[in-house]
């Protein structure tokens, strides 16, 4: 046994020794509402030592909803209306009194438990960054995805949704283009979602597919794709929840190990993320991020294939989890660096080897304060399995304190500030399958300010990085500073006066970047390459609101200023300092909204990219209009977009032609709505559609023109609809 | 013509006139190793019309009597010692494109290059190069060569295609001597002096250690990974779904970042897909070795089949034998791309009018809003204001900033703040706030904007 499998060996000992210190009484008990999911009330009781004087109010929050406008109570019997439907799964209820003298008491303390559905802590795969915790579980929210109960007798909740497209090619401007593309080509997707609950066990199921006869515009070539399915059961709560899952595994740590993780394979769960001491995650995946349906959907049976590895979290106390968290992670296996939506240089070059974690938070003072540690450490082939050395050690580590006002720390003239201090080492040599992208061999150091102050959102942060952690001598040692200040500020107008009310509601923002980035001299004649130049980035805009329009420009002006040498090796001349540059981005948008029904967007840019010691000079500009229009509501639709652009590029040395390309795309659709979905009836649709694009280039003397026309209905179910 | 028809046509313009694939040759005593095979009398690439012997090829724009044109970006890097001006006919420069490399030990590694060489005005003794040499720069040795004799008779400018082709052992020969950085260097001679041009060669072990081995070089895309923010690669989306995509790029070296996202879009995906520019990207790469950019909030009102890409500009980081046009995305070395379904045409939701937008409000303060016929019940949400504002208008799906909101029935057009909800709220703070009405089946059947309040007791 090698010394990294006994430190692994110690370590999952002594946090088995830590999981049972913790296993004692900690579950709460709370009283359980059971509420079918068709039920558009719901009653309960509210424990009243007295009645209410006049003044006290009694609060109702569901799912960190007000819920009180929807509430009516006699005597502490309250009847909670439901207007709509809610979500299966658990949602916490609470009931407060908010007295005449300032007092607040918390009478209540429910949960109200809907048939079906998950508490979205299993890591399903479509959670939407933004949808974590401290996010509500809308009872109806922008994305309802309610299901409609089925017909069962075990309250299964299900929604069907799929669109089956297929358009005719009736005429075209340059057939030789089509060439293997059939007049006739269908494409369409579907996605379902299931849940169903037991006793004390439940299942949920997901499904998205799509399909394309014209296999080249998928990602894999192939008719179908895959791109996420899920089936999963789990059986109690708690502590003693256990889980079983197949599909896909949406990772959502940001750590040392992870980032961006998403696999689809095998999880095996025990605990669960609220209510429990821990959560522990045995999984085995697919390496690739592959969207394919032939193969490779379940268990990796091939090791070459496979990445499998562990999560923990552990939270000793129940009552305040955020005081302590331990978590850790191991992942191993091998992969290439290749998948769905990917490019590398080599896609078959093979890597892998293990890396584990172990990380520490600690929230106080009521988050006044967060700390933060990560050790990582990884023994991994990173040269290529077969090539080059084998697998090589090293070490990752993070420490980050946050520093929060509030309850320990005074805002002073602020309406409130954090501090941010940060800093992140990560060997040469450290590697992981979780983040094949992790940049190493580099330390960072950073200290990041966030204030605001009325209207005025100010920041400021000073960071630096340097490279070649094991210090050789063949690496040149290369530092690069940044410093960063940037400025938002929202006046407080009144909207219904001028110039506002024609204007809309002004939002400022402008910032300023500098880096500075340099080596030791020395390392020049060493390397063959010198490094010495200062960017300078400042950027401006203004935006306006208003309840039918918005605009807004944003500016950016950025310099950079070459210091650096050339370099001169044996005669050759190996490195030869670039050219100073500007760069000057400017970017309008306009959103107009006439009437309901009709959306209109705009965007222009300008770039202009200068090297200011050669007189080259390259340009691009882009003009963009969306239009959706709903001429009779859910009858007849109008999207149309329209884009033109030119780039071209001139250089100050006569002897060399430049770039001069102009484009010019269009895109039109008209449909009419014969029929909407109901259930599982179809609805239908007609359209006819058309696209355009024209493309010049003056120094390949070539142009290009095209346009096609389309005929064809879409069917859609969907049974979220009645 | 498509771009594949494209593609397909210089590629096969590149193949016809470049020099054979080559093979490893055993070292003569006393001579570097032979890396490839000889090449064949070299003849002038065509770019265009094909050039006529003493008169320059037609590119585009006409060419300046005695002023060669060249194709492409000026090389910045590497450049050779600049020759001397001499009376009377003679080479006067030549250069190379790509002006750098990189080369992976774990492949083998072919690559075009295009060498130019100019000459002052009335020369007419043409050119001639023996073979290019593989040399470290730090001794001056010469470690192999490639290629073979290229000649070319008559007058300025000369153009020779090439066809470079290094085997991984070779590459990992040198990775194991501890080589990082090398030069593939040709002198070309003819009539006075000869000029030299040279490309330089970045080593790398692998594509994986590639963005923190080449941090000694110009900036060099080593790496797109392209998903939806939700990370899934390939998605299926409700109509009216907010979708953004993004891209992590590793990078070695730091510089300017050049590219663009683009999509296409139903109207076009049942036939060929026509791609449309929704927003250009310039962009200084600062950090070290990665960065992630975000698209804008992709088209998604129509149903239907999308096509979303994500492309690098940067010329000078294109090949030589990978110029493809198509649109404005130069490479598709340098491009990734998924797709998406839409699974129904939106209904535009209600513009809810509702106020205040602006100023501070108290405990009394009325928050009204326009009536949503369809409505049964009415959601009012406050955020934390800590969001910075795009050009899309604040965002709040980029962060999780919900504080606390308040369900009203149908009818209830005005409200005030709840205690429960002010009980959530810090005196003296900026909050977001926005009402949504949902119909019968909880869908969202109307929106107001975001409105920005400072919250004053």
């Amino acid at each position: 046994m090698n010394s990294l499998q006994h430190a692994q060996q110690r370590l999952w000992q002594g946090l088995s020794l830590l999981l049972l210190s913790t296993l004692v009484g900690n579950a709460r008990a709370e009283p359980v509402l059971n509420l079918d999911p068709a039920q558009d009330h719901l009653n309960f009781s509210v424990p009243l030592s007295a009645p209410l004087a006049a003044g006290d109010q009694l609060a109702v929050e569901l799912d960190g909803y007000d819920v009180t406008a929807l509430l009516s109570c006699t005597d502490g019997d309250c009847q909670l209306a439901l207007p709509v439907p809610l979500a299966g799964g658990s949602h916490p209820l609470r009931a407060m009194i908010f007295y005449d003298n300032g007092d607040i008491a918390t009478v209540l303390e429910a949960r109200v438990q809907v048939a079906g559905g998950s508490d979205g802590s299993d890591g399903s795969a479509g959670a939407v960054e933004g949808e974590q915790a401290g996010a509500p579980v809308n009872m109806a929210t922008d994305d309802p995805g309610t299901p409609v109960r089925g017909g069962s007798a075990v309250p299964v909740q299900q929604r069907f949704s799929a669109l089956f497209s297929s358009g005719y090619r009736l005429d075209e401007k340059q057939p030789d283009n089509y060439r293997g593309i059939p007049r006739q080509a269908s494409n369409g997707g579907l996605s379902y979602q299931g849940a169903g609950a037991g006793a004390d066990w439940r299942w949920d199921a997901q499904v998205d597919a799509l399909y394309d006869s014209l296999s080249e515009n998928n990602p894999d070539g192939d008719e179908w794709v895959l791109p996420n399915y899920r089936l999963a059961a789990s059986r109690g709560t708690g502590l003693g929840r256990q889980g079983l899952a197949l599909g896909t595994y949406n990772l959502a740590r940001e750590n040392l190990l992870f980032s961006a993780y998403q696999r689809r394979g095998a999880v095996v769960s025990l605990g669960d993320d609220v209510g429990s001491p821990l959560k522990l995650d045995v999984f085995a995946l697919q390496s690739e991020p592959i969207t394919g349906y032939k193969s490779r959907l379940g268990y990796p049976s091939n090791s070459q294939e496979r990445s499998s590895g562990a999560l923990l979290t552990l939270s000793p106390w129940q009552d305040e989890p955020q005081l302590l968290q331990l978590s850790s992670g191991l992942i191993k296996g091998e992969t290439t660096d290749s998948g769905t939506g990917m490019w590398t240089p080599d896609e078959q070059a093979r890597y892998g080897g293990d890396t584990w974690n172990l990380a520490v938070d600690s929230r106080l003072g009521d988050n006044s304060l967060w700390l933060h540690a990560d050790y990582a450490r990884a023994s991994f082939d990173s040269d290529g399995i077969g090539y080059g050395q084998d697998e090589r050690s090293d070490s990752a580590h993070e420490l980050l304190a946050q520093f929060n006002s509030g309850s320990w720390l005074p805002a002073g003239p602020f309406d409130q500030w954090n501090l941010t201090l940060q800093h992140k080492q990560v060997g040469l040599d450290f590697f992981t399958l979780g983040n094949l992208g992790l940049p190493g061999d580099l330390q960072l150091n950073r200290a990041n300010w966030l204030g605001y102050l009325g209207s005025l959102q100010l920041e400021a942060e000073v960071a630096q990085e340097t490279n070649n952690l094991n210090d050789r001598a063949d690496v040149a040692n290369q530092t690069v500073d940044r410093q960063l200040f940037s400025a938002y500020y929202f006046p407080m107008v009144d909207a219904d006066a001028l110039p506002w009310r024609l204007l809309g509601v002004p939002s400022l923002n402008a910032g300023l970047t500098r880096t500075r980035r340099h080596q030791d001299r020395a390392d020049a004649q060493v390397v063959g390459y010198d490094l010495n130049d200062e960017t300078l980035e400042r950027l401006a805009g203004i935006s306006f609101y208003h309840n039918r329009w918005n605009w807004s420009v944003q500016q950016t002006w950025q310099d950079t200023q070459d210091y650096s040498n050339s370099v001169e090796q044996q005669g050759y001349l190996v490195y030869t300092p670039p050219s100073d540059q500007r760069n000057r981005f400017t970017t309008v948008q306009v959103g107009f909204i006439p009437v309901d029904g009709l959306s209109v967007s705009t965007n222009w840019q300008w770039n202009k990219l200068q090297q200011t010691d050669d007189d080259n000079v390259s340009r691009s500009t882009g003009q963009g209009l969306d239009l959706a229009w709903q001429i009779v509501p859910q009858r007849w639709r109008l999207n149309a977009s329209y884009f033109r652009g030119h780039d071209s590029s001139r250089f100050g040395n006569g002897e060399f032609l430049g770039d001069d390309l102009r484009q010019q795309t269009a895109n039109l659709q008209l449909t009419w709505s014969v029929a909407q979905p109901r259930g599982l009836q179809p609805g239908l649709d007609w359209f006819v559609k058309t696209s355009y694009a024209r493309l010049d280039s003056s120094l390949f003397n070539q142009g290009m023109e095209d346009w096609q026309l389309l005929l064809g209905f879409d069917l859609r179910w969907d049974t979220h609809t009645q | 013509m498509d771009r594949q028809n494209m593609q397909i046509f210089f590629t096969a313009l590149m193949l016809i006139l470049l020099l054979p694939a080559t093979w490893v040759e055993a070292a003569l005593p006393g001579q570097p190793p032979q890396l490839g095979s000889p090449g064949q009398p070299g003849q002038p690439p065509q770019l265009g019309s094909p050039p006529q012997p003493g008169q320059p090829p037609q590119l585009g724009s006409p060419p300046q009597p005695s002023q060669p044109p060249q194709l492409g970006q000026p090389p910045q890097l590497g450049q050779p010692p600049q020759s001397t001006p001499v009376r009377g006919a003679a080479l006067t420069r030549a250069n190379a494109q790509p002006a750098q490399r990189q080369l992976l030990a774990t492949q083998g590694n072919s690559f075009g290059v295009v060498w130019q060489v100019a000459a002052t005005p009335g020369y007419s003794a043409g050119v001639s190069s023996r073979n290019a040499q593989i040399v470290n720069p730090a001794t001056g040795a010469v470690l192999g060569t490639v290629g073979g004799f290229l000649s070319q008779a008559g007058g300025a400018p000369f153009m020779f295609s090439e066809l470079v082709d290094l085997p991984a052992a070779s590459v990992q020969g040198w990775v194991n001597s501890g080589l990082r950085r090398l030069l593939l260097v040709r002198n070309f001679n003819g009539s006075g002096p000869s000029v030299r041009a040279q490309v330089v060669l970045n080593i790398s072990s692998s594509a994986l250690r590639a963005p923190r081995e080449n941090n000694e070089g110009e900036l060099l895309v080593q790496r797109l990974n392209l998903s939806f923010v939700d990370n899934q690669r390939v998605k299926v989306v409700q109509p009216a779904d907010e979708v953004k995509a993004k891209v992590q790029i590793s990078y070695s070296g730091n510089g300017q970042l050049q590219g663009r996202w683009q999509v296409a879009e139903p109207a076009s995906t049942q036939g060929v897909p026509v791609y449309r520019t929704l927003t250009l990207v310039s962009q200084y790469l600062g950090a070290a070795q990665q960065t992630v950019l975000t698209s804008p909030l992709l088209p998604s009102n129509a149903a239907g089949k999308y096509l979303v890409r994500f492309c690098v500009t940067n010329r000078e980081m294109v090949a030589a034998d990978q110029l493809v046009l198509d649109a404005g995305c130069p490479s598709e070395a340098l491009t990734v791309e998924t797709v998406y379904q839409v699974l129904g045409s939106a209904e535009s939701e209600a513009l809810i009018e509702a106020s205040p937008q602006s100023g501070t409000v108290t405990a009394a303060s009325p928050f009204q809003w326009r009536a949503v016929p369809g409505a049964v019940v009415y959601q009012l949400q406050v955020f934390a204001s800590s969001a910075a504002p795009t050009s899309e208008g604040n965002n709040l799906d980029q962060a999780p900033n919900f504080i606390a909101g308040m369900l009203l029935p149908a009818g209830v057009t005005e409200t005030t703040w709840s205690s429960w909800l002010l009980s959530k709220l810090e005196p003296g703070q900026s909050y977001l706030w926005r009402v949504t009405a949902h119909d019968q089946n909880g869908s969202l059947i109307g929106r107001s904007r975001e409105w920005r309040v400072r919250y004053q007791p």
